[in-house]
C-alpha cells in the first residue's frame, strides 16, 4: 500500500537542500517505526519518492512525499509516530492512502503529477525595497500588463529567454483575493501560509505558476523580471518564497493531497 | 524561526549551510535559566569530519546527563565562512543555542591529529579568546584540550589552560565540581587552576617550567605551582560495560563522513605493533559486555534511523564475542536494510562468512594492512602478520569472488632496506598471482590491488620514539625506488600504488615530538593564513620552513636524529601505566628483529597492569 505524505519545510530546515531531505525521511521512517517495504536485491531500499524539489532557502508548506508501507493502524497513527521523531522545522500535514491500481497498470507518481504550485513572495524585513504595498500591486499589474513578460530560463547548460506570462495562472496581494482567483473548489482550499515567516513590512505577492517536470517557473525568475521592468536593483537575498501548494491538473485544479 | 547566528544571504551564499545551523535530529535542548555550566565541544576541522567523531558524541551525552551542564558542539568554520566572519566582524558560536563561544564557561577542543593545530587557533581567533592562555581574564572561557595529541601536548601548550589526559568517562565530573566552587566562591582564574591541577589526570601547563640544555635537549620540567603533580596519571575507564555511551546519537542532515551508527565493541588493543601509539596508550583492552553492544546497537539504530552499523576497534578480530554479536546483528537487522561494517577484521573464514553476508562483492574490497614488506620488518615492528596469512586470506576471498584488494605500508619504518621495499611491490604481485591460479571460468574479471605507502611518523609513547626519521630526500628515493619496481612486477598492469606527500609528514614528525618551543612556530604559521591544513590543497609547506628559521628552530633536531636511551622528553611528565623502560626494551627488540606476543598470549609486563583492569585481570586468553 502507498502512501502519499504531505509535509511542511520551514524555518532553518530552508537550509537543508533536496537530497539531504530525501535521506533524512529514510531515517525518519525508521524512527517512526514504520512497517517500511524494500525493494529485493542485495542492497535493500525503501521505496520512497519525492514530488517537485524546493530550492535551498524557499520554505513550503506543501511538500509531498510518497511511500510503500506493508501495514499500518490508521492514518491518525502514522501521523503521530512520524512528528513525534521530526526536527523543528519539518512536519507532516497530511497523509492519504492511494487507492490500489489495476494490475499491469502504472500509477502516476507524485512527481509526474504536479502541475501547478502557489507561492506567498515576502519582502524580507531590512532590504531596500523602494515601493509601498500599494506601489507594489499597481507597479507589478502594469508589469502583468505586458504582451509577453520575458524571463530567463535557465538550464545546467545554457540560459534562454522565453515568455513566462501564460505560466503565471494567477496572481494576488490578498490570500483570499487569491483562492477566489485561481479555479479551485473551495473544498481543496487549505491555509498554505501557515508555516510561512512574518516579516514587519508585510509587503507580498501571491502567484500561481507552472510547475513540474516539463515546465516549471520559478517565482524568483518572475521577480527579477518584474524589478528589471521597473528598472530597480534585483537582491535575490530580500524576497522569501514559501510555496504554499501543489497542484494536479488532470481533473480541474486539485492539490495532490486530494487525489488518491 | 529560530535566531540563527548567521544571516539568510550569508547562509544562502556559502557552502553547505546545513553545516552552521544545528537542530539536529537528537540534538540537546535545554533552559538556560536553569543551567550553571555552559560547555562547548569543539571538534576543530569542518563539521562533516567532526560530527563523525564518537569521542565527542560520548562526551556530549554524559555532559548533558548532568542537569547543571549544557553541552553544546562548534566546528571549524570552512575557509569560506571564515573569510566572512573576519570581514563582517561575527564572533564564533555553538551549534546549539547559536550563542557566541566567548559567553561558555568552557571550551573543549579534541585533538586528534597534529595538522588541525592552527584550526585551534582560527577557533580561538574567531570566538575573540586571547591566542595564549596566559592573557585570558575570567571573561574568557576556559580552555581545556583532549584526544591522543594530547599525549604530547607541549607543542599547543601555550593555548590550553588544561589538558585532560586520557578517557573523558572519568574526571570530568570533579573538574565541573571544581569549576562551580570557582563561580560560587568567586575565585580567580588561577585558583581554579589550582584546584583543577589537584585532580588526577588534569595538566595545567602554565604550572610547569622547562629548561633546555645548549643543544636544544630538555633538561627539567618542574612544577612552579605547589597544586601542581609532577606526573600526570592518564585516565582509564575501567569498566566501559557500565560507562555512558550515546543511545541517541545526533544524526546530522548533511553526510558526514562515518554516516553511520558508531558501536565502540572493546577499547584498546594487545598486540603491541611498535609503531602504533594507540596500541599504547589506551592499554590496556578492555571489552564491552555483548548484551550490553546489543541493548545499544538496538537503542541507537530505533533512535537515528540509520541503515548501517559499524564495529569500531582497533582490532575487531580479537573482540571474544565477536561471532554472537555479529550474527546477533545480521539476524536482527539485515532485513530491515541494515548493513553492517566491520573494519579492521582479521580475514579468516568467519569474516568471509560474514562480508558474504553484509557485502556486495563485486563493489567490496579486502584490506590488508602488513605496513611493511618482508617478513624481517614485520618483525621489527612487531605486527603479526605474515605473508601465508594475507595470501592464503586473499586466495579464500578470492575463491568466494572477490577481486578487488588494498594494501596499506608504511615506508621509513626504522631498520628499513631496499629488500623491505621491494618486498612491497613483491607481495602486491605475490597477491595478484594467486587471483590468477584460479581457473579462468571462475574468475571474476581482473584482479584490482591498490598499494597504498604512507611514511612512518615516531610517536610519544612507542618503542619507536627514539627513532631517527627519515629526510625528505630519503622518502623520495623510497618512493621512487618502489614505483620503479612496482612496474617491474609481472602483473604490474593490475596494481595501482598511491603514496603519501612527504612535506606533511615532516611536519607532523616535528608537531609529534615537540616541545614547547613549537607554540609560536603554529602561531607564526596561523598569522601567515593557514588553517585546514589536514586538506592537503590548504596545507603550505614553506610557511612552516620559514616559521622554524624565524624561531631558530630546525627539522633536523626534531625529526632526523636519533634519541638517546636517557633523553628527558617532553612527554615523559604523563604517566600512561606502560612504563619507558618496557617501550625501551621493546625498542631493542625491534633491532634484534624478535617479536613480542600479544596480551593474550602472554603478559610482556608493560605497566599497563597498574589500571587493574581488562585484560590485565582477566583470565581468558587465545591464540
Amino acid at each position: 500500500m502507498i502512501f502519499r505524505v504531505k509535509f511542511a519545510k520551514f524555518g532553518v530546515l530552508k537550509f537543508i537542500g533536496h537530497l539531504d531531505v530525501m535521506r533524512y525521511f529514510q531515517k525518519a521512517v525508521l524512527r517512526a517505526g514504520w512497517d517500511v517495504v524494500y525493494s529485493k536485491g542485495f542492497h535493500p531500499h525503501q521505496i520512497m519518492s519525492f514530488a517537485q524539489p524546493l530550492s535551498v532557502g524557499v520554505t513550503s508548506s506543501s511538500e509531498y512525499m510518497e511511500i510503500e508501507l506493508n501495514s499500518y493502524e490508521s492514518l491518525e497513527k502514522l501521523k503521530e509516530s512520524i512528528n513525534a521523531v521530526m526536527t523543528d522545522g519539518i512536519w507532516v500535514n497530511e497523509i492519504t492512502l492511494l487507492d490500489e491500481i489495476l494490475p499491469h497498470t502504472k500509477r502516476i507518481t507524485s512527481m509526474a503529477l504536479v502541475q501547478a504550485a502557489d507561492y506567498m513572495i515576502s519582502i524580507k524585513d531590512g532590504f531596500d525595497f523602494p515601493f509601498t504595498q500599494e506601489e507594489f500591486e499597481a507597479h507589478f499589474e502594469e508589469f502583468y500588463k505586458q504582451n509577453e513578460i520575458l524571463i530567463q530560463k535557465k538550464t545546467k547548460k545554457s540560459s534562454k529567454e522565453i515568455d513566462c506570462k501564460p505560466f503565471i495562472l494567477g496572481y494576488s496581494f490578498d490570500l483570499y483575493d487569491f483562492y477566489d482567483k485561481i479555479a479551485i473548489e473551495p473544498e481543496y482550499i487549505k491555509d498554505g501560509t501557515i508555516f510561512a515567516d512574518y516579516y514587519e513590512n508585510d509587503r507580498r505577492l501571491y502567484l500561481q505558476l507552472t510547475s513540474g517536470s516539463e515546465t516549471n517557473i520559478k517565482p524568483d525568475s518572475i521577480i527579477e523580471s518584474f524589478c528589471a521592468f521597473h528598472g530597480i536593483n534585483y537582491d535575490k537575498f530580500a524576497y522569501q518564497i514559501h510555496r504554499m501548494e501543489l497542484y494536479s491538473n488532470q481533473k480541474g485544479l486539485q492539490p495532490l493531497w486530494a487525489i488518491r | 524561526m529560530k535566531h540563527l547566528a548567521l544571516s539568510d544571504d550569508i547562509l544562502l551564499t556559502i557552502e553547505k549551510p546545513a553545516r552552521y545551523i544545528g537542530n539536529e535530529v537528537n540534538m540537546v535542548k535545554k533552559d538556560l535559566s536553569q543551567i550553571d555550566i555552559r560547555f562547548c565541544m569543539c571538534f576543530p576541522d569542518v563539521y562533516e569530519v567532526g560530527m563523525s567523531h564518537l569521542g565527542i558524541q560520548i562526551l556530549y551525552d554524559m555532559f548533558n546527563k548532568r542537569e547543571d551542564t549544557y553541552c553544546e558542539r562548534v566546528y571549524s568554520p570552512w575557509p569560506d565562512l571564515d573569510k566572512i566572519m573576519r570581514e563582517k566582524k561575527i564572533p564564533l558560536f555553538a551549534l546549539e543555542s547559536q550563542d557566541p563561544i566567548k559567553s561558555f564557561d568552557f571550551l573543549g577542543i579534541t585533538l586528534q591529529y597534529e595538522m588541525c593545530y592552527t584550526n585551534i587557533l582560527q577557533i580561538l581567533d574567531l570566538s575573540g579568546i586571547p591566542l595564549s592562555a596566559k592573557n585570558r581574564t575570567k571573561e574568557d572561557p576556559i580552555v581545556i584540550g583532549g584526544g591522543p595529541c594530547t599525549y604530547n601536548p607541549e607543542p599547543v601548550a601555550e593555548f590550553f589552560d588544561l589538558f585532560y589526559i586520557g578517557e573523558g568517562e572519568t574526571v570530568y565530573d570533579q573538574l565541573l565540581d571544581a569549576y562551580k566552587k570557582y563561580k560560587h566562591e568567586n575565585l580567580s582564574r588561577i585558583e581554579f587552576l589550582e584546584l583543577a591541577a589537584e585532580i588526577e589526570g588534569i595538566y595545567v601547563p602554565s604550572f610547569y617550567d622547562v629548561t633546555y640544555n645548549e643543544e636544544g635537549i630538555l633538561l627539567s620540567q618542574e612544577p612552579n605551582n605547589s597544586h601542581a603533580q609532577k606526573k600526570i596519571k592518564k585516565q582509564v575507564e575501567s569498566d566501559i560495560s557500565n560507562s555512558p555511551y550515546p543511545r541517541k546519537p545526533l544524526v546530522p542532515y548533511i553526510q558526514a563522513i562515518q554516516d553511520r551508527v558508531v558501536l565502540e565493541i572493546q577499547r584498546g588493543c594487545t598486540r603491541g605493533c611498535r609503531f602504533c601509539q594507540a596500541g599504547m596508550i589506551y592499554r590496556p583492552i578492555r571489552e564491552r559486555d555483548v548484551n550490553y553492544l546489543k541493548s545499544l546497537a538496538k537503542d541507537m539504530l530505533e533512535s537515528t534511523g540509520y541503515d548501517e552499523i559499524s564495529l569500531s576497534s582497533l582490532s575487531s578480530s580479537d573482540y571474544s564475542c565477536l561471532h554472537e554479536l555479529v550474527y546477533f546483528l545480521i539476524d536482527e537487522f539485515r532485513d530491515k536494510g541494515v548493513n553492517i561494517s566491520l573494519p579492521s577484521l582479521r580475514i579468516d573464514s568467519f569474516a568471509l562468512d560474514v562480508m558474504s553476508k553484509v557485502q556486495d562483492i563485486r563493489k567490496s574490497s579486502l584490506t590488508f594492512a602488513p605496513e611493511a614488506g618482508s617478513q624481517r620488518l614485520r618483525n621489527v615492528i612487531n605486527k603479526g602478520l605474515t605473508e601465508d596469512v594475507i595470501l592464503d586470506g586473499a586466495a579464500s576471498a578470492f575463491s568466494c569472488g572477490w577481486n578487488k584488494v588494498k594494501l596499506y605500508f608504511m615506508m621509513g619504518l626504522p631498520t628499513e632496506t631496499e629488500e623491505d621495499i621491494e618486498g612491497i611491490a613483491q607481495l602486491s604481485d605475490q597477491i595478484a598471482r594467486r587471483y590468477y591460479e584460479i581457473p579462468k571460468d571462475q574468475r571474476n574479471g581482473k584482479v584490482a590491488i591498490t598499494t597504498s605507502t604512507s611514511f612512518f611518523v615516531p610517536k610519544p609513547f612507542t618503542p619507536f620514539q627514539w627513532s631517527r626519521m627519515s629526510t625528505m630526500e630519503e622518502f623520495l628515493a623510497k618512493q621512487k625506488f618502489l614505483h620503479s619496481k612496482v612496474k617491474e612486477q609481472l602483473n604490474a598492469k593490475s596494481i595501482r600504488y598511491n603514496w603519501h606527500d612527504p612535506e606533511t609528514t615532516i611536519i607532523e614528525g616535528i608537531l609529534a615530538r615537540g616541545d614547547r618551543r613549537l607554540s609560536s612556530v603554529i602561531l607564526s604559521v596561523y598569522k601567515a593564513g593557514s588553517i585546514f591544513e589536514a586538506w592537503t590543497e590548504n596545507f603550505v609547506f614553506d610557511r612552516w620552513i620559514k616559521a622554524l628559521e624565524e624561531n631558530q628552530l630546525s627539522i633536523d633536531f626534531y625529526n632526523f636524529r636519533e634519541r638517546g636511551f636517557g633523553e628527558l622528553f617532553p612527554w615523559d611528565f604523563i604517566d600512561i601505566g606502560v612504563t619507558k623502560k618496557f617501550l625501551y626494551k621493546e625498542y631493542e627488540q625491534a633491532k634484534n628483529e624478535i617479536t613480542t606476543p600479544n596480551c593474550y598470549i602472554s603478559c610482556s609486563g608493560c605497566g599497563a597492569g597498574t589500571y587493574q583492569c581488562g585484560v590485565c585481570i582477566s583470565s581468558h586468553t587465545k591464540s
